[in-house]
């Protein structure tokens, strides 16, 4: 009983409650309490006070801290793991738009780039038709102009008032060209017809109209003249010798 | 909820016992910080930080070892003290808790002149007042509190611990009173109730 009133009067307990002690001297007044179960009852009338005293001047906190508190408190580890997972959730949902955009801008560039090209493939292929066709032309041109320049090209002009045209007639190559310049007008139900001489005879040599640049007319071999008469469309057998137009020889 | 059964729930992690344990306790922890700390959201995040030591540390409280509140002041204020270690720290500041200047760091600068403590603390001689103010609410070391009193630490010691012999007896005699109070107008109660 008289260390029980010692360990009292030494005031050790008050300061035990009020938190004022160092780790041994904390241990000591725990091994007191234990040892002297009768302390019990006087700690706890000191606390008591000392905790009314607290509450008298307790200050009010804000009403959401309690909810605060509590979340934080009761998920403390999943909280962190939460944080750092969401952390990594928007990391990869911000990779993924990213990769997303990119993705769309790329496919955007993509499709604009495969229509300029099919836009390209396109113009390409107008470009080569049309270089194919002056190829043609060029080729046809170069073909007259080796004929027309040809030593063995006999030019025969056939002309009068109203009409005027060159028939070139060229026995190595074994062919006939006409140069329609003038011709006299005729009704639609009409054509020109070319007659070659030949020792007496007439043979057909085709039909023609006027605009037609060098025509290709039939090969005759032994041909004498070149005679155009005028005939019903499509073209006679024989020539209508009163519509003569124009005649000569070769 | 009785204070045995708060107990065992808040050991077996029970978070209604915490939310218990927040509404009777939070205020009067709150009161403690905040008297230490001036900035009402400092000392409310302080107070946060305590429950959460207080709630995952409870396993460490003994009950033979003295109250829960007991245990849970001293884990708020070693906390709120750590806080303004840390902060002076940080601020590389000589300058302690009594300096004139603390305010800007949102440390109360402790003021003895001004009486802002409550309820039948009150009661106490200025000497004990002084005393209680600086070491129970201001987190003074009784080192501390003799330099700002100019008084021995012997007398600090000696006048600390008359002053919590003086609350308990201040505070022992408020369930005497109220239950004189309460039987006396229960016992009124029932006579006017058997007169009618």
């Amino acid at each position: 009983m008289d260390k029980i009133n010692q360990i009292i009067e030494s005031g050790i307990l008050e300061d035990y409650v009020l938190g004022l002690l160092n780790e041994s001297d904390m241990s000591e007044v725990e091994s007191y309490l234990s040892q002297y179960p009768e302390l019990r009852s006087y700690i706890e009338g000191i606390e008591r006070g000392v905790e009314k005293m607290a509450i008298d001047n307790a200050i009010t906190p804000s009403p959401d801290l309690k909810s605060k508190i509590i979340e934080s408190a009761t998920q403390p580890v999943s909280v962190q793991k939460i944080s750092s997972s969401t952390s990594w959730w928007k990391v990869a949902a911000s990779f993924l738009l990213g990769i997303v955009l990119c993705g769309s801008l790329l496919f955007n560039k993509i499709n604009n780039i495969q229509s300029e090209i099919s836009e390209l493939k396109k113009s390409m292929a107008l470009k080569d038709e049309e270089c194919q066709k002056a190829k043609e032309f060029l080729s046809k041109n170069e073909e007259l102009i080796f004929f027309l320049k040809h030593e063995a090209t006999i030019p025969v002009q056939l002309d009068n008032n109203t009409t005027n045209m060159v028939v070139y007639h060229n026995p190595v190559a074994k062919k006939t060209k006409l140069k329609v310049k003038d011709l006299p007008e005729i009704n639609s139900s009409e054509t020109y017809q070319m007659w070659a001489d030949v020792k007496g005879k007439m043979i057909d040599m085709g039909t023609f109209s006027t605009g037609q640049d060098y025509r290709d007319l039939k090969y005759i071999a032994e041909a004498e003249s070149f005679n155009v008469t005028i005939e019903p469309a499509g073209g006679s057998d024989h020539p209508t010798v009163s519509r003569l137009l124009v005649s000569n020889k070769v | 909820m009785t204070h045995e059964n708060l107990i065992k729930k808040l050991k077996s992690k029970d978070p209604s016992a915490l939310s218990h344990l927040y509404d009777n306790y939070a205020p009067a922890l709150l009161g403690v910080v905040k008297r230490i700390v001036k900035n009402h959201s400092t000392a409310e995040d302080i107070l946060q930080e305590s429950f959460i030591k207080i709630w995952r540390n409870i396993d460490q409280y003994d009950e033979a070892k003295g109250r829960l509140y007991t245990w849970m002041h001293r884990i708020t204020r070693n906390t709120t003290l750590n806080y303004i270690n840390l902060k002076s720290e940080k601020i590389k500041s000589a300058e302690r808790i009594e300096n004139e200047n603390s305010d800007i760091y949102g440390i109360q600068k402790p003021n003895i002149d001004v009486i802002d403590l409550k309820g039948k603390v009150n009661t106490l001689d200025r000497i004990y007042y002084e005393v209680i103010e600086l070491i129970y609410f201001k987190g003074y070391t009784q080192k501390d509190a003799s330099e700002k009193l100019g008084i021995p630490l012997g007398t600090v010691k000696t006048r600390c611990r008359i002053a919590i012999r003086e609350l308990k007896k201040i505070y022992e005699y408020t369930p005497v009173i109220a239950m004189g109070l309460a039987s006396t107008f229960s016992l009124m109660l029932l006579m006017l109730l058997w007169i009618k």
